[in-house]
């Protein structure tokens, strides 16, 4: 696996009622691509400051992030949102639907803020969105509101919005969170599946010991630095920063 | 699907809130056709008037003042002295030159005053005219029903007046004390006569104690009326030369009748102006509330490529339909308020008609108020950082 994610010295440091909180105190990090990385870590450890300063949503105050060797930081606004769009999948633990749009629709949605043409052609689109949602097991849901799913299809159609653009980089917060065992474990396989099958570069953000079992890489955030890397899931119950 | 779907769903997704929001724009839109179409229709239907009227000049008092017009448009508390007539009618023959061509001199005595009708008490004009030389004026002048009066005790009524007021033939009206039998119902011409009450000129006069005063003293002359140059040196000559009065032609008369409208216009504009702010404040207030519910949506779109001008193209999209649905049912009430207001109050008479300039004035208010008042709340809410608006904090 060639290098592909690189962060060097990444700060940031956030103003809450006028204390600084320092969330990283300069990270250096390397993620191949196709990596299976799993970041785990206490509330306030770093781990989401990290992953969302690596797609483009929150902004260091210090060091870089290189993408294929291009620091996305130095990127303007209309830039960045293109490179949000085109280079990366985003999957959060709630909100990950807009109400008002039906499963399709909500899958398509990144393609109308794509500045390629090809991605603007309505019935192919559509095409790949319901082939999506075939894989995922959701095609008889293609015209449900985000209300009338349970949260496991939620997840489902997100990761399949999150695949819509085929970006090479899927980050998912807490993709699992406020599921059942059973239902994680099935959102949990369709990452592996993607992973495997789509040769995505996945950033998943975990408290779920579940996750343990299928990463490639584990990275443990403490303090704001990475603490060590775990390959071992039980060791990371030791060090108390998964649920078991 | 585009960005302006996006807009749209959203729209019918706040149903109430949008709903809010239209009201705010509708209001101010409704008041501002409403006071362009009645001004436009007091316009028409001074025009009507002076030239259904059929006269090629008209003498007045001078100065009148707005709050001294009746509320169906006439002059009836300022008055010129009859001695006037006759060097109105030296200087017209003095211009016209021919001794051949008729000049023929209506003149007009109004008073305001309740009337009896039965024991009912109604605030009217009353128009004290010689229906010999008003009839020898303007051949058109028709009755409805009835007859012209014979004597001095007979009126004839507005064709408006008398349907409003329910009032028949041989019915009997009190004035100032004095019975007039209903001798005529006149037809309607859309104008003030509509709605006022004709009664023998010298008898009104008496009545009213005002022998020797009139309200307004037309000319006609063919001359005048095809010799424009003629007709204005006519009028130069007598408001240089007769004191307190002012001569107009139909044109003139029309236009300043305008201009004493205008003057309330200036206040009835600060009205629209003070609805359009409180409007604009409304929206904002609605706007800033309804964009603050929707950061996590705002820190979804930016997570999956929107640019702040995306997001912006979508948000204002949104405002601009609501701004011109505004428009488009804010002219329509208008349309509606400015008949009531005609029908109810001012009597104009000049019908309704549908103005496409108004219209696109309607629109582009109602796109203003939105946009105006959105477009701040929108601007702040677009440079909201992604992970803020997943905490549901507005840092901006």
């Amino acid at each position: 696996m060639s290098e592909f994610i690189e962060t060097k010295g990444l700060k940031k440091i956030y103003h809450v009622g006028g204390q600084k909180v320092e969330a990283l105190k300069g990270v250096d990090l390397e993620i191949a691509k196709g990596d299976f990385v799993v970041f785990m870590g206490h509330s306030g450890s770093g781990k989401t400051t990290l992953v969302s300063t690596i797609g483009g949503l929150t902004r260091p105050t210090e060091g870089t992030v290189l993408i294929e060797g291009n620091d996305i930081w130095k990127l303007n606004d209309k830039q960045l949102s293109h490179f949000r769009n085109r280079k990366i999948g985003f999957m959060f633990q709630s909100f990950s639907l807009l109400p008002t749009l039906n499963v399709l629709n909500n899958v398509v949605m990144p393609a109308i803020f794509s500045t390629n043409s090809e991605r603007k052609d309505t019935e192919a689109l559509k095409s790949k969105a319901i082939s999506l949602l075939t894989d995922l097991d959701m095609k008889r849901k293609v015209n449900s509101f985000p209300s009338e799913l349970s949260g496991g299809e939620q997840r489902r159609v997100a990761i399949a919005r999150a695949l819509i653009n085929d970006p090479e980089i899927i980050l998912a917060d807490e993709p699992t969170g406020e599921l059942d065992i059973r239902t994680e474990r099935e959102v949990i396989d369709i990452f592996c599946q993607i992973n495997k099958t789509y040769q995505k570069t996945l950033i998943v953000v975990s408290h779920s010991l579940t996750w343990l079992e299928k990463a490639k890489t584990i990275i443990v955030m403490k303090d704001g630095l990475i603490f060590k890397d775990l390959a071992d899931p039980v060791e990371a119950i030791m060090e108390g920063v998964c649920k078991s | 699907m585009e960005l302006i779907v996006l807009a749209i769903k959203d729209i019918f997704r706040r149903k109430g809130k949008s709903l809010y929001l239209l009201i705010a724009i509708v209001i101010p839109v409704a008041i501002l056709s409403t006071i362009l179409l009645t001004f436009d229709n007091a316009d028409s239907s001074l025009s009507t008037l002076a030239s259904k009227f059929g006269f090629t000049l008209i003498v007045q008092p001078k100065n009148i003042r707005v709050d001294k017009i009746s509320q169906i448009g006439v002059n009836t508390q300022e008055y010129i002295p009859e001695g006037v007539i006759a060097d109105v009618e030296r200087i017209v023959r003095e211009t016209i030159r021919n001794p051949k061509d008729k000049v023929i001199t209506v003149v007009r005595f109004y008073q305001e005053d309740d009337l009896l009708i039965g024991k009912a008490k109604v605030s009217s004009v009353v128009a004290g005219i010689d229906f010999k030389t008003e009839l020898e004026a303007k051949p058109s002048w028709k009755l409805t029903s009835g007859r012209w009066p014979e004597n001095d005790q007979e009126a004839v009524l507005g064709g408006s007046y008398a349907s409003s007021r329910k009032v028949s033939l041989q019915d009997t009206v009190t004035l100032g004390g004095s019975e007039f039998k209903v001798a005529g119902i006149l037809q309607n011409y859309n104008s003030s006569e509509d709605y006022m009450v004709f009664a023998p000129f010298a008898v009104i006069q008496k009545l009213y104690n005002k022998s020797g005063f009139v309200s307004v003293i037309n000319i006609q002359n063919v001359s005048l009326d095809k010799d424009k140059k003629m007709l204005q040196t006519a009028v130069a000559e007598i408001n240089k030369n007769i004191p307190n009065i002012m001569a107009l032609s139909p044109q003139q008369f029309s236009t300043m009748k305008y201009a004493l409208l205008k003057k309330s216009l200036k206040f009835l504009m600060a009205i629209v102006v003070a609805t359009i702010a409180v409007s604009i404040f409304s929206i904002f207030n609605i706007v800033t509330s309804v964009l603050y519910s929707r950061i996590k949506e705002i820190g979804l779109l930016k997570s999956v490529g929107a640019s702040r001008s995306q997001l912006l193209t979508i948000f204002l999209s949104e405002y601009l339909s609501i701004g011109l649905m505004g428009g488009l049912i804010g002219y329509p009430l208008g349309l509606i308020m400015t008949y009531l207001l005609d029908s109810l109050l001012l009597k104009l008479g000049a019908g309704i008609k549908i103005n496409i300039l108004y219209v696109l004035v309607a629109l582009l208010v109602g796109v203003f108020c939105s946009l105006i008042a959105s477009f701040y709340p929108t601007y702040r809410l677009s440079k909201i950082k992604i992970t803020d608006s997943f905490r549901s904090q507005w840092e901006g």
